[in-house]
């Protein structure tokens, strides 16, 4: 488990060295620069010898090789350097910027688990038939919803027609709420999906009707068979979900006026602000890899036969049986016999 | 035992394995009972909407007799009436008009844009799943630098790179896909690798890529296609949000997420000019998720 | 005693319902129930929560005292980027620069006519304008207690006349030949130039001069911009007193407050305890925010919602900008345009008429001058810029654009007359207007191509003519400089009108007239040089005036006596709150 702890942490911090390559490879393919978009406006009405020579104070006239060394040496020591747009510190636009992304992602996360729990019981248990059945195209509806539409939508009830939050300086909590709601409904649509299949076709298995034969209750069976299968795929999803949030966010807090990563994201891009973009990516890239790795990690938790995965191919090409290695090798004994036991059910 | 038996795993679908993918439905088994009669309504609605949807493609024409790239005096703006259906739009432009025309380019680019993400990503997934050790390590890290880096910088950078265009839009929409459908069918292929009959492939002499092709592909492909339906109406709605900053279909060409986000300034003047088109984008999704499922009833 | 909202100090000019507006129809009987059944009952109940009422604004409009007491909640679109004086043109920037800042005069922006200030009298110039000489009032402090002394203005000046690159602060593009100042004693410092400057003394009256404490000098970007702003210490009617990066700058009341412009009828203290500039990019938002009065007020209600603002019973103010009307400059460096028998056909085949009652109101009247009505320098040319498709297809056939591709384009020996256009982003309805260019030039045979991209790359793009060949844009400046500032190859260089290094001139003509304008040391002299390059420009086709472009703003009805500075940037030191 060490082992492949660190070993995961190595590939780790590979993925964030190559994720802030391609980045910066990303923002060279660009044409023009933070320097140029924002000393070039008119709205400055500078000559193109004065943007000239302040491209030059900034070293954006530098070949690539060089500003990416600088940049890269800056992140490992610490220093994010400065907006290019604004002059401001990265790290204190980061700073404030993070936190209310994070309450948004988690907040938002859990609001679209629940839902998509609600739309895929209703989608499979619902009755009558027709509402299982308007349940079962829910996520598609969900999903083909502008988000920057939804948003809007929820702000002009909620907020301008009935008065429940104010858009104008609201509270901590009372910020939270409608653009919860917003990310929620997209996010939930591919959630939803992935457990009403799962639970349909777990549905479907001989062992479920077994199990059901033998007089164990549908919330018995909801719980210890269905639920358990559909977590699998279901996990997978809300891992791969993460990086939806941080694309989500970027309509939600413009929308909702939130100073956050997303709208940071967007208005670097729209600056070609490269030390706020590359911070992002980092940052991005921590967040996404913490919460696959947890996601990987909880695989085995949720189905047991995974517990000696990553040998399998390899057993199965020297044509071993499975499941004399499984319960003869496998790390752990109680979770090869569980699956055991799963199996002679189903047979 | 057999491979032919019982055994599939749990997510992999009632299917056969050797029958194919899901999607791949024979004829409808006759004898329906009536509790199938109001799906088989829904279906068909679902049929009609997309037939007329893929007519208006077709031939735009028969549907609009008003031009969808110049209103000539046409008040702009215009609520939606007998004349002109869905209103018009921010400088006189007839709406419907531009929906219909803007038809072929939309599927297109949803078709393009769920084709890259579900072929490359499903490839990649499927490997990495299979092989397992340093392919599958090497594999996923590339996918998870994609999936890092913000989309709407990858997506801007390969528009810019590809050129401007409707196809090219696609293009990048598809590749910034193709990360979350590797990761999904790469949790399917694991746990499809563990089943019983795929071991018992194995066993009785199949090699490799046959095991993968004919047992581990079909099964795995089940959820991965139920993604890929969403995938369809999220794929117009980022086409839109390219068009929103000025990177989507170049004017005056109509497309349905540049019709979207160019009326995103006049939600609450003008609804129907974002309202109507998403409706018709809600349609099509909702009919293909519809159809979808009623094609994998049916090849049950 | 300060000014009632019709007295002739109000400098506001009350916008007028939009009649085209108010007569569109607004049933919406006709859904197409196929697909609306389709779509659910979710948008369906949206859509009618969307049009059902939010209670309309039903404050007595005027009547009552000015009274201290109050904060203003006002919406900005975008936040702000840096408090440095000279980048206040950006609309954010400057809402907040003018409002935190004296200046050494004060321009009227009705009649455009200076005034002292910070300064007690005009300054002194000598006869080749290249020496002002300024005398100060006393008593004046900032924030902080230093002293608004001669020293400290020239401070001011040295710093925004030639910038700092190592600093990353621009110079500001409005001081030009600044060769120095001199302090002379504590109230008197002399400025002067390597070249006439007789646009110096409006220089110092724009927000791009605020004034600012000897400390905020010291800082470089990053103390300019957010994050920081709470280091920015100036002496006007209110200071920075809180910030959130990125949603909120809130600004408080000088209670000490004693040096408004003389000119002013309103002196002392501003009478709102200060004003919190709110950020929301979501246009729908904002106006809906002001609409259900959760904001008191917007920068920027677009045209089409100018009628549904005034139903709910609010204000509007559009304020000319007095500057350089929103237009198109043709580039004439570019082979397709070098020949004036094309840029006349262009010229006639824009429909400015369909432009302006298509996509806007009666707030953006159609340009009858290179230079919008209230500009300094202003000359009315009625019948310049005719529509006249006619006319434009004979000048094209002329001009040997003869053959025409299948979609009907013209080309002349197979190469095809296509053109392509920026979008300006800052300006209204960008978009739609060029959308309609477009289409009437594609009426007569021209490909027009409106460039791809957001803001940055539109600026990138305009830079190159390779890939913008006709620019639109405007700018705003209450002096006869704004024309130097558009079109001189010292500034934006509209026309990109030379080559550095094949020395080749697009309209050479051009440039030694707007030389000329900055150069003259008398009033007379540069007024004349403004008329001969409006003239040199409609003779030439060169530019296309499209409409005199407003900022328009909502406001609730208590909030009383909003004005703006000449360009249209909100002043709040005479606003007031009604109960």
């Amino acid at each position: 488990m060490a082992v492949y702890l660190a070993g995961r942490l190595g590939q780790a911090l590979l993925v964030l060295f190559l994720a802030y390559t391609a980045a910066s490879m990303l923002l060279m393919i660009l044409p023009g620069d933070g320097v140029l978009a924002r000393y070039a406006n008119p709205a400055l009405g500078l000559s193109g010898e004065q943007v000239e020579a302040i491209r030059q104070s900034y070293g954006a006239d530098a070949p690539w090789y060089v500003q990416y060394w600088q940049s890269l040496s800056g992140f490992l020591t610490g220093d994010l350097g400065y907006s290019v747009n604004s002059g401001a510190a990265v790290s204190t636009l980061v700073a404030s910027a993070l936190p209310s992304t994070a309450l948004l992602a988690v907040s938002g996360f859990a609001a679209a688990v629940v839902l998509a729990v609600a739309v895929a019981v209703l989608a499979s248990y619902g009755k009558p038939r027709w509402l299982a059945s308007a349940f079962d195209s829910a996520p598609s509806l969900f999903i083909s919803v502008p988000v920057f539409w939804l948003g809007i939508v929820i702000i002009q009830v909620l907020s301008f027609q009935l008065g429940w939050v104010t858009m104008v300086s609201p509270g901590p909590l009372e910020s939270l709420i409608l653009p919860t709601l917003t990310l929620a409904i997209p996010l939930s649509a591919p959630l939803a999906q992935i457990l009403i299949r799962a639970i349909a076709e777990v549905r479907a298995q001989p062992f479920v009707h077994v199990t059901r034969a033998k007089g164990a209750g549908e919330a018995w069976m909801l719980v210890h068979s269905v639920i358990r299968n559909a977590m699998l795929p279901a996990l997978t999803i809300a891992g791969l979900l993460f990086g939806e949030l941080v694309a989500g966010a970027v309509v939600t807090e413009t929308v909702f006026g939130r100073a956050g990563i997303g709208a940071l994201t967007a208005q670097a891009v729209a600056n070609r602000d490269n030390p706020v973009l590359l911070a992002v990516v980092v940052i991005a890239t921590v967040g996404f890899v913490l919460v696959n790795l947890l996601v990987d990690l909880l695989y085995p938790v949720v189905d047991p036969r995974l517990r000696h995965r990553g040998r399998v191919g390899a057993a199965a090409r020297r044509r071993l049986g499975a499941r004399a290695q499984a319960s003869g090798t496998g790390p752990s004994r109680t979770g090869a016999d569980r699956a055991d036991q799963e199996e002679e059910i189903r047979a | 035992m057999s491979a032919s038996t019982a055994h599939t795993p749990p997510s992999a679908g009632t299917a056969a394995p050797a029958s194919g993918t899901p999607a791949h439905g024979g004829a409808r088994p006759a004898g329906l009972g009536t509790r199938l009669r109001l799906p088989r309504i829904t279906t068909l609605i679902a049929a009609v909407v997309l037939g007329v949807t893929i007519l208006w493609a077709l031939v735009p024409g028969l549907f609009t007799g008003h031009n969808p790239i110049d209103g000539g005096e046409t008040a702009s703006l215009l609520a939606p009436s007998a004349e002109h259906w869905f209103g018009t739009d921010q400088i006189g432009r007839d709406v419907y008009s531009r929906v219909v025309h803007g038809a072929s380019r939309s599927l297109l680019a949803a078709l393009i844009a769920v084709a890259v993400g579900l072929v490359v990503g499903s490839a990649i997934g499927l490997i990495a799943g299979s092989r397992g050790g340093w392919v599958s390590d090497v594999l996923m890290r590339i996918v998870d630098v994609l999936l890092s880096i913000p989309a709407l910088l990858l997506t801007l950078t390969i528009v810019i790179v590809l050129g401007f265009g409707t196809v090219n839009a696609a293009i990048a929409v598809g590749i910034a896909a193709i990360a979350q459908f590797a990761r999904l069918a790469r949790a399917q292929t694991v746990t499809i690798m563990q089943a019983d009959y795929v071991q018992a492939a194995y066993g009785s002499g199949g090699t490799y890529w046959s095991v993968l092709f004919r047992h581990v592909l079909p099964n795995a492909v089940s959820a991965v296609l139920a993604l890929a339906v969403l995938q369809i109406g999220s794929a117009i709605l980022q086409i839109s949000t390219l068009g929103f900053l000025g990177y989507g279909t170049p004017a005056p060409a109509p497309e349905w997420g540049l019709i979207i986000a160019e009326g995103r300034n006049f939600v609450a003047t003008a609804w129907w000019l974002t309202v109507l088109p998403g409706l018709i984008v809600m349609a099509v999704v909702v009919s293909t998720h519809r159809l979808g499922t009623a094609l994998r009833e049916a090849a049950q | 005693m300060p000014s009632h909202p019709h007295s002739p100090h109000a400098l506001l000019r009350q916008a007028p319902l939009a009649g085209a507006a108010a007569e569109r129809p607004r049933s919406a009987a006709h859904l197409p129930t196929r697909r609306a059944l389709l779509g659910g009952g979710l948008s369906l109940g949206a859509l009618l929560a969307l049009a059902a009422c939010t209670p309309d604004d039903t404050a007595p409009l005027s009547g009552g005292r000015p009274a201290p007491g109050g904060v203003l909640r006002y919406f900005e679109p975008q936040t702000w980027t840096t408090l440095y004086p000279p980048s206040a043109g950006f609309y954010p920037n400057g809402g907040i620069v003018n409002n935190i800042t004296d200046r050494l005069l004060f321009q009227d922006p009705q009649t455009l006519e200076l005034h002292p200030w910070i300064a007690e009298a005009l300054p002194e110039a000598n006869a080749d304008a290249t020496e002002f000489t300024f005398r100060l009032r006393t008593g004046v402090t900032h924030s902080d207690g230093t002293p608004l002394d001669a020293e400290n203005v020239a401070r001011n000046f040295d710093l925004y006349g030639r910038g700092d690159n190592a600093r990353a602060l621009p110079v500001s593009e409005q001081i030009t030949n600044y060769a120095g100042s001199e302090v002379l004693d504590e109230r008197t410092v002399v400025f002067r130039f390597d070249a006439p400057a007789p646009g110096f003394p409006q220089a110092t009256a724009t927000m791009n001069a605020g004034l600012v404490a000897n400390s905020t000098l010291e800082l470089d970007a990053e103390g300019f911009g957010p994050g920081s702003a709470t280091r920015i210490v100036t002496s006007g009617p209110f200071t920075v007193a809180e910030e959130e990066v990125g949603t909120r700058l809130s600004v408080r009341v000088r209670e000490d407050y004693d040096w408004a412009p003389p000119h002013l009828e309103h002196q002392g203290r501003a009478f709102l305890d200060g004003i919190d500039y709110l950020v929301n990019g979501e246009y729908s938002v904002r106006i809906g925010a002001l609409v259900s009065g959760q904001a008191d007020g917007v920068r920027g209600v677009e045209a089409p919602d100018e009628a549904r603002v005034e139903e709910k019973g609010l204000r509007l103010y559009a304020q000319p900008t007095n500057g350089i009307n929103n237009g198109l400059s043709f580039r004439s460096r570019h082979p397709l345009l070098a020949d004036v028998t094309v840029r006349r056909a262009l010229t006639h085949a824009i429909d400015r008429d369909r432009i302006v009652a298509k996509l806007f109101t009666d707030n953006y009247p159609k340009a009858t001058g290179v230079l919008a009505q209230g500009a300094a320098g202003y000359v009315a040319a009625p019948r310049a810029w005719a529509f006249d498709p006619d006319r434009a297809n004979a000048l094209l056939d002329e001009a040997g654009w003869t053959e025409r591709t299948e979609s009907g384009h013209r080309t002349r020996d197979g190469e095809p007359l296509t053109l392509r256009v920026n979008i300006a982003h800052p300006q209204p309805r960008s978009r739609e207007v060029m959308s309609l260019v477009q289409e009437d030039f594609a009426r007569v045979g021209v490909h027009l191509t409106i460039n791809e991209g957001d803001y940055a790359q539109q600026t990138i793009d305009s830079l190159e003519l390779d890939r913008v060949q006709v620019y639109h844009s405007m700018v705003a400046r209450a002096d006869y400089d704004v024309l130097a500032s558009q079109w001189s190859v010292a500034n934006r260089d509209a026309f990109l009108n030379h080559d550095e290094e094949t020395g080749e001139w697009g309209d050479e003509r051009t440039q030694e007239i707007l030389d000329r304008i900055t150069g003259s040391a008398s009033a007379e002299d540069r007024a004349a040089a403004a008329a001969e390059l409006q003239e040199h420009f409609i003779d030439q086709a060169l530019v296309v005036p499209l409409f005199e472009e407003p900022q328009v703003f909502g406001f609730r009805r208590r909030v009383r006596d909003f004005s703006t500075e000449p360009v249209g940037r909100p002043a709040f030191y005479s606003v007031w709150l009604a109960d």
